[in-house]
């Protein structure tokens, strides 16, 4: 049951969000103190003739107004402009790297779900396990990425060569980066998780369900379990900046292909064009990920229909 | 105690000297010393006792659910002639639900809230093998139809929250005798519910134990077990104090805590001020009450200080709108109660809201000592505010967990702050010594009072402004009976000596007709009936008014036997 008016206001919400964002990139590069142009031309010292070339070149030269005008303009067809480093349509490079990325941002959420609702399931309200765990999970929450990545390279890579050391295709590749990624999640999702499922295991409907014969297992999976899942629902938003801010890292830790790669080099490189792309894009992500956490929401407790009422 | 006479050889439950404690090693404290009781098809016992008597942990002890934590010591706990003492987590789930059945007091929370009505019976189902996967959703329609819910296809696609309470109960009861256990136990089954809705619920356990299901109610209520139980076992501190046939228990209670239990039940059928508990704290409401309600019961005499005119509330709702209020009219005098009396949903917490101005009524007006008091911004009420005060059910939820009772009750004094309620001790230690409680407890915080202190700190608070209307939303109903006379009590000593005007709002009649100066009826947003209390308690005219006064469980009948009407203490 989605109530489409309340479908339509949510789009149109997640449009502002990206409305917003592209404003905010687009007048952010032109207040930030120093010349893209010179940057970008970087240490070679160059003349002020190829300096107003480039900057003529790159429409930078114009009114504000004028920019800005021909920027949106062109967001409204789709397209984001040509790389000023690789001299190709944004879209195209953003294109190319979309893939690499999305399927290690999903293999490692996938992953430390898994682990997360293991964790939780086992450990909720078994004090001793709990605080081993519990610890574990603080470690791994709190251990930055590049550090867990160096080290599953230089144990299982370079040691005992189970995995493929650099970039790497197809499952076998996707490994380490993954588990790299998702172990700051772990930690994070099942403290969460466990948390609610603690509360729910304490609830008198789950009392009502031990009273009709149900056992420990059937306790945890069928009514505990998704209590737990609401809060995570509202993470899964957090999560998806969590996992690209770690793409960045992971993806260079591994020379793994990405947007990550992307995004450093564009960066380093002062590639306003290929920047303005990515910021867009995530937040396309993002406001597209929070629909989806809103209406997973309706799905995952029915009692947040009627209150959304009005 | 062997009072029951039991016939030992058809007895399915039989428990012998059931000790119950709690901790390890030094921690460890017994709460269940020693309790005997035997329970046959047919039969129903019930367990009444006050919160922490040991009813409820008895109760779940005896579906092998005492809790982590627990230990459990009987001489005898046999179901069906097998002995369970010694029982594992296996057995007591091949018994759980298929021969005992549990039923718990709230419904909304007693069921999965995330999960639907169909699936909740249907667990139980599949839990002991019954049917195949397949006609299990019609047999949980089947039972819903059988706990007369109506709609039942309809409802086993719902959640739990979509349903009203009685239903809930329902569905919650269909849940726990899906797997046709022969042994139901059911743990304040209708606290939560309105009066007619009890009533429904309390049938539709009758006739579980009618069609020869073994039924142990617990319940802190006389007067709803009465009208079931065939034997009442009184428990008291993990005791029994008293077991035996509900009409001879009634009419001639041995042991003084049954008398107590008895007496401080604000009963319905009694004129007010009958009911003066034994740990009475106040003198003057003895005294000055039978004066008092002559004057107050023929024509008030005070000065209006509260008027609500014509006032209409329309809440927004799918399909249309829901009329919360609608014309509703009342005037209060000061020093004068009004009982509010209506069931969940007929809108008399709506108008406590409307009264105080948290609330802007669509239609009608409210004025407040004679001064407009709805229709302004809060800005301009700021004179007023202090005359009118709140009292809630909750006072836990309406205290800072943090702050001590004299900051609570400084900050409506206007110090806000530590240092400033320091200033104000005499002020509030007189408020403290007003509704009976002494100043050690300036320093404790409200997690260290019990529940009739909580609320006399409440009431303590709301007196500090020195209002003339006190708004009361069901300031009692979260208490054990024997406080709940004792707070009555503090409110009836805060009117003799204040001559504050109280709009006391509860779904109780008992505590209505014991409080009240005047009753206002109220039923789907409007007032049906208003009247001096004696009048509409023993002639009412509004037909909803009669159908609440027939619902009532009387104590001293029980269905089997109507004989035994009177009890003692019965002084008017």
């Amino acid at each position: 049951m989605l109530p489409l008016r309340w479908f339509a206001r949510r789009l149109l919400l997640a449009a502002t969000v990206v409305f917003g964002a592209a404003n905010a990139v687009f007048f952010a590069f032109r207040l930030l103190p120093g010349d893209p142009v010179r940057s970008m031309l970087g240490s070679t010292n160059p003349t002020p003739e190829l300096v107003e070339q480039v900057r003529h070149e790159l429409a930078l030269d114009e009114p504000l107004a004028v920019q800005y005008g021909r920027f949106m303009r062109r967001l409204f067809t789709g397209d984001l402009g040509e790389s000023f480093q690789l001299q190709q349509p944004v879209g195209e490079v953003i294109g190319d790297q979309l893939w690499p990325t999305v399927q290690l941002a999903t293999a490692a959420f996938a992953l430390a779900l898994l682990a997360a609702v293991t964790l939780a399931v086992l450990t909720a309200h078994r004090p001793r396990v709990r605080r081993i765990v519990s610890t574990l999970e603080l470690v791994a929450a709190s251990t930055p990425a590049f550090w867990t990545g160096m080290l599953l390279l230089a144990l299982l890579s370079f040691r005992w060569k189970w995995f493929p050391a650099m970039g790497g295709s197809g499952a076998v590749g996707l490994v380490l980066p993954a588990v790299t990624l998702a172990a700051g999640l772990v930690g994070v999702f099942s403290q969460v998780l466990r948390e609610e499922m603690e509360r729910a295991l304490e609830q008198p409907f789950v009392l009502t369900a031990r009273a009709r014969g149900s056992g420990e297992t059937a306790i945890r999976l069928r009514h505990a379990l998704r209590h737990g899942l609401i809060p995570l629902v509202t993470l899964a938003g957090w999560a998806m900046g969590a996992l690209f801010g770690g793409a960045v890292v992971v993806e260079s830790v591994f020379s793994r292909q990405g947007l990550g790669q992307v995004t450093a080099g564009a960066v380093a490189g002062r590639d306003l064009p290929v920047v303005t792309g990515m910021v867009l894009v995530s937040a396309l992500a993002f406001a597209l990920i929070n629909l989806a956490v809103d209406v997973l929401y309706r799905i995952v407790d029915p009692r947040i229909d009627e209150r959304s009422i009005g | 105690m062997g009072v029951d006479g039991s016939r030992a050889g058809d007895a399915l439950l039989r428990v012998e000297d059931l000790r119950i404690s709690f901790g390890h090693g030094r921690h460890r404290t017994e709460v269940v010393h020693g309790v005997d009781l035997t329970l046959r098809a047919g039969e129903c016992l019930a367990v009444v006792g006050e919160s922490g008597s040991g009813k409820t942990v008895t109760g779940r002890t005896l579906a092998g659910l005492t809790g982590p934590g627990a230990t459990v010591d009987a001489r005898r706990l046999d179901f069906d002639g097998q002995d369970m003492t010694a029982a594992g987590e296996r057995e007591w789930r091949r018994i759980r639900g298929a021969e005992i059945g549990l039923v718990l007091q709230d419904a909304l929370v007693s069921l999965d809230p995330l999960r639907r009505i169909g699936a909740e019976i249907e667990e139980a189902l599949a839990n002991h093998g019954v049917g195949t996967r397949r006609d299990r959703p019609g047999r949980a329609v089947e039972l819903l139809r059988e706990v007369a819910v109506p709609e039942p296809e309809w409802r086993a696609r719902q959640f739990p929250h979509q349903l009203s309470g009685g239903q809930r109960q329902r569905a919650l009861i269909a849940s726990a005798i899906a797997a046709g256990p022969r042994v139901l136990i059911a743990d304040e089954p209708t606290t939560a519910l309105d009066m007619t809705v009890q009533e429904q619920i309390l049938d539709l356990l009758a006739a579980r134990r009618d069609a020869g299901t073994a039924l142990l109610l617990i319940s802190h209520d006389l007067a709803v077990v009465a009208r079931l139980a065939d034997r009442i076992a009184v428990m008291h501190d993990g005791r029994l104090v008293e077991t035996g046939p509900t009409e001879r228990l009634l009419a001639a209670p041995t042991h003084p805590y049954t008398r107590h239990l008895l007496d401080a039940v604000p009963s319905a059928r009694r004129p007010r001020r009958s009911v003066v508990p034994a740990a009475g704290a106040s003198t003057a409401a003895g005294n000055g009450g039978v004066d008092r309600t002559d004057v107050s019961h023929g024509q008030a005499t005070g000065a209006v200080v509260l008027s609500v005119e014509g006032v209409g509330k329309r809440f927004p709702a799918p399909g249309g709108g829901i009329d919360a209020l609608s014309g509703v009219s009342c005037t209060l005098r000061a020093g004068e109660t009004l009982g509010v009396l209506g069931e969940s949903g007929s809108g008399k917490s709506t108008l406590a809201q409307v009264v105080l101005g948290l609330m802007e009524p669509d239609e009608g007006a409210v004025s407040l000592l004679g001064r407009p008091w709805s229709g302004r911004g809060e800005r301009s009420r700021a004179g007023l505010r202090g005359r009118i005060q709140l009292v809630q059910q909750d006072p836990l939820s309406s205290f800072d967990p943090r702050w001590t009772v004299e900051r609570i009750v400084a900050e409506a004094l206007g110090a806000g702050g530590r240092r400033a309620a320091r200033g104000h001790r005499p002020r509030i230690t007189e408020l403290l010594g007003l509704v009976g409680l002494g100043p050690e407890l300036l320093d404790r915080g409200p997690r260290g009072l019990s529940g009739g202190q909580r609320q006399r700190v409440a009431i303590a608070r709301a007196l500090a402004p020195e209002p003339d209307v006190l708004v009361c939303d069901e300031p009692v109903s979260a208490l054990d009976v024997s406080v709940q006379a004792q707070v009555l009590d503090v409110f009836e000593h805060v009117r003799e000596r204040l001559g504050v005007a109280m709009l006391f709002i509860s779904h109780d009649l008992g505590v209505v007709r014991h409080v009240s100066d005047r009753v206002a009826v109220m039923r789907a947003g409007r007032i049906v009936e208003t009247g001096p209390v004696e009048r509409v308690f023993t002639r009412p005219e509004h037909p909803w008014t009669r159908q609440l006064l027939d619902a009532l469980p009387r104590p001293g009948t029980s269905p089997t036997s109507p004989a035994g009407r009177s009890m003692p203490g019965h002084v008017s």
